[in-house]
């Protein structure tokens, strides 16, 4: 199979997609309703998209192509609340969360369509410890080539992301000490990772039929990669996120993202380098399990400090394109995030000081996802 | 006779309770486990074999002394299961969605008009017919909380199961007592007494569980029941409630069934205990699938026989179509429809136990009410299970392997 064409897509438009918990209203462990919701969603009309996902725990949103934040946060919320109005039909919570705090694997069902039967033949436990819920941003690019240059210079920036949604503290209902946890599992894959370094589309295209060759992989879907481009959208695919216990934080990193992207794509402030990615695992795993509070190292400079410190200097750094794409609120919200460094693993960790339960977490969550 | 010899056990051997409980535990499971794997039939079947078996039915080792001894056990085990399913039911979900309250009426008003009818076709008195199709309303709340559990089972059609239950075992409840304070006014004339004899034991009983329920939930706050310590204090404020609806003569099913719905819905924080009370718990529901079927006597089918066929008949259809007349407005695709009509078949020992709540008022009431309920029984608790079994399956919600 060969690499689909890559279609130029308007620039800085961008989609959101965000994989989420279904819980039981009982003890609020993971339950099994995604069949379910989507029978009753099917005929209504929404801004988007509802698709079914690899367990009967979890269920899909995406909007369609956004231009603005305030288009996002409208999107965004008429889907959940479209969802929301089905779970309560079916007394099932929804609830962000990269993880969800104390189910058990073990306990998971595999949807019954062949493409995910497939992948737990091959994935075997993996598949069903893949029960992670993430956010996956798209940004529209003008061209393949530029994508390309987006991908890579973008790679810098994965621990921001991942600091700013990480909402993954607790798995399998112990506390990780990590503030995403949900990656150590995505990880686990072996086309997990960064994408390799090549900056044409041409030499893309090479590398991708030399791995269809080896037989190791059939289509862009194999790769698991942190960024990733998606030539049928005209899109690269940011998925380090975990999915935030808010449609409003959501897309405030949505737009964090893609005012990045026209900072990067209009200014070229760096030529991306391969000796960019010497740093680029150490930065993800701080940013992993320290949250903002973590430290990365500047790939250019050597230089050190935390997360929270990077992003409010990008904050500066990308203003101007935020008046241009009418992000600016959304900056302003990322920054308060960044200056109180209170995340929603912090929050999480919070509430479980609180009520010393993690189910009672679990419906708190439930309650900040349909506020 | 003192001898020399008498530390010598005395010959014939005549062993105790203790002996009889421990075979049959035993036996039922054994029974239960040979079922479940050789044939993958419920394990509750087996227990039900194992109850008609010892009981006055079979060999007659757990004769009706037993068994009446064995009464305030009863009343734990099932005040327990019922005291787990009113903790299930959530009245936010019935404002949210209100077909599902339509679609309990309907499944539970058609049940009792259709078995009454049938049962008056017939030729069944109108009194004994009245009180059977008010117990028929109920679903056994200890085989869809036990099936649930042991099934894994997790869904749609699991939580509808366990809404529905415990909502028609309130109506029965309560339509039964109504039933009886008219028996009440034929046997003793007194108007006044009439009047306050349901009301007595309605208000009595909800009285009781809204207590209950405060202590629990202030017990709740103060300590973490689920972890198995804190949790004896808990399971002892349970069994003391369910004492003190027996000196008050109110009702344990009410009292408990109405706390463990006051729990759940005083509080939204969700408050967990140990699945089944735990072993002890759990024992507990084993014994009472045993001893409710050891009541069945052969000369149970002579007297009830076709009237159980026919409330059996009716009773099925009647839930079947009661809960897909609003299977799509609620939310439920139409095979959900049938395999959750299907799961509110079994019949047990919530249903003996209404029974004799009436012998216990009414001594001399017409001995073909137990007669019908316990043939009814028996046919239900040995396929109810196996009618759950394969709901479930149809409906994709078993788990266990």
């Amino acid at each position: 199979m060969s690499l689909e064409q890559f279609i130029d897509s308007k620039p800085f438009t961008f989609g959101i997609e965000l994989e989420m918990q279904i819980v039981n209203t009982h003890d609020y462990d993971l339950t099994k309703a995604a069949s379910d919701l989507m029978r009753l969603v099917k005929n209504e009309e929404i801004p988007g998209n509802i698709t079914p996902e690899i367990t009967e725990s979890m269920i899909e949103l995406s909007t369609g192509i956004c231009t603005t934040h305030e288009q996002a946060v409208t999107d965004l919320r008429r889907i959940r609340d479209t969802l929301v109005a089905a779970a309560d039909r079916l007394n099932v919570g929804l609830c962000g969360g990269g993880t969800h705090a104390f189910q058990q694997w073990s306990d998971r069902r595999i949807m019954d369509a062949p493409r995910f039967q497939y992948l737990s033949d091959l994935y075997g436990y993996l598949a069903k410890q893949f029960t992670v819920f993430g956010q996956h941003v798209h940004i529209g690019c003008p061209d393949a080539d530029s994508a390309l240059y987006l991908l890579h210079s973008l790679s810098r920036f994965i621990p921001h992301f991942i600091a700013l949604s990480a909402s993954s503290p607790y798995v399998q209902g112990v506390d990780t000490g990590f503030h995403s946890a949900r990656l150590n599992s995505v990880f686990a894959f072996p086309l997990s990772g960064r994408a390799p370094f090549v900056l044409t589309w041409e030499a893309f295209k090479d590398y991708f039929s030399k791995m269809v060759h080896t037989g190791v992989v059939d289509s862009m879907k194999d790769f698991y990669w942190d960024i990733r481009p998606k030539p049928g959208f005209g899109t690269i695919e940011v998925r380090v996120m975990d999915t935030p216990l808010s449609v409003e934080r959501a897309a405030a990193i949505a737009c964090y993202i893609q005012t990045l992207a026209r900072h990067l794509l209009l200014d070229r402030p760096v030529t991306p380098l391969e000796d960019d990615y010497l740093v680029y695992t150490f930065n993800r795993f701080q940013a992993c399990r320290f949250g903002l509070a973590g430290t990365c190292v500047n790939p250019q400079t050597n230089e050190r400090r935390t997360i929270s410190e990077d992003i409010l200097d990008t904050l500066d750094q990308i203003a101007p394109h935020a008046d241009a794409l009418g992000s600016a609120h959304a900056l302003a919200e990322i920054g308060t995030l960044a200056r109180s460094q209170t995340n929603d693993a912090a929050w999480l960790r919070g509430v479980v000081a609180e009520e010393r339960s993690l189910h009672e977490a679990v419906r708190q969550q439930c309650l900040r996802w349909r506020a | 006779m003192k001898s020399a010899f008498s530390f010598f056990p005395a010959w014939p051997l005549h062993p105790d309770g203790v002996f009889w409980v421990g075979l049959a535990l035993l036996a039922a499971g054994l029974c239960g486990e040979l079922c479940y794997r050789a044939w993958r039939l419920p394990r509750i079947s087996g227990y039900a074999v194992i109850g008609l078996i010892a009981g006055a039915a079979g060999f007659g080792v757990i004769s009706g002394d037993i068994a009446s001894a064995a009464r305030p056990l009863l009343d734990v085990a099932l005040g327990l299961l019922l005291f787990e399913l009113g903790s299930r039911l959530d009245l936010r979900w019935i404002r949210r969605n209100p077909w599902l309250i339509l679609s309990s009426l309907a499944e539970a008003t058609l049940t009792f008009v259709l078995v009454l009818a049938v049962l008056l076709f017939l030729k069944v008195s109108v009194m004994v017919a009245l009180v059977v199709s008010s117990i028929a309303m109920a679903t056994s709340p200890s085989m869809v909380i036990q099936l649930k559990t042991e099934l894994k089972a997790e869904g749609q059609v699991t939580q509808r199961l366990l809404t529905l239950t415990a909502l028609n075992s309130m109506y029965a409840v309560v339509v039964v007592k109504l039933a009886s304070s008219w028996l009440h006014q034929e046997i003793y004339g007194n108007v006044f007494a009439t009047i306050l004899q349901p009301l007595y034991l309605l208000v009595g009983s909800l009285v009781l569980a809204y207590a209950l329920a405060r202590l629990c939930v202030l017990f709740y706050r103060r300590l973490s029941p689920q972890d198995e310590h804190s949790f004896v204090a808990l399971f002892g404020l349970v069994l003391l409630a369910i004492a003190i609806a027996h000196l008050l003569r109110l009702s344990t099913i009410l009292s408990l069934l109405a706390a463990g719905i006051i729990v759940k819905n005083l509080e939204a924080k969700p408050q967990l205990w140990p699945q089944h009370f735990g072993t002890a718990g759990w024992l507990l529901t084993v014994m009472l699938f045993v001893l409710t079927m050891t009541v069945f006597e052969w000369r149970d089918v002579a007297m009830g026989g076709v009237a159980a066929a026919g409330l059996i008949v009716a009773r099925l259809v009647a839930k079947l179509v009661g809960v897909l007349v609003f299977a799509k407005p609620s939310g439920l695709h139409w095979k959900q429809g049938i395999a959750l009509g299907l799961a509110l078949s079994p019949m047990s020992a919530l249903a003996l136990l209404l029974v004799d709540d009436t012998y216990d008022l009414y001594p001399n009431f017409d001995p073909q009410l137990s007669a019908i309920v316990m043939c009814a029984i028996v046919v239900l608790q040995l396929v109810g299970p196996w009618l759950v079994y394969r709901s479930l399956a149809l409906a994709g919600e078993r788990r266990e392997e």
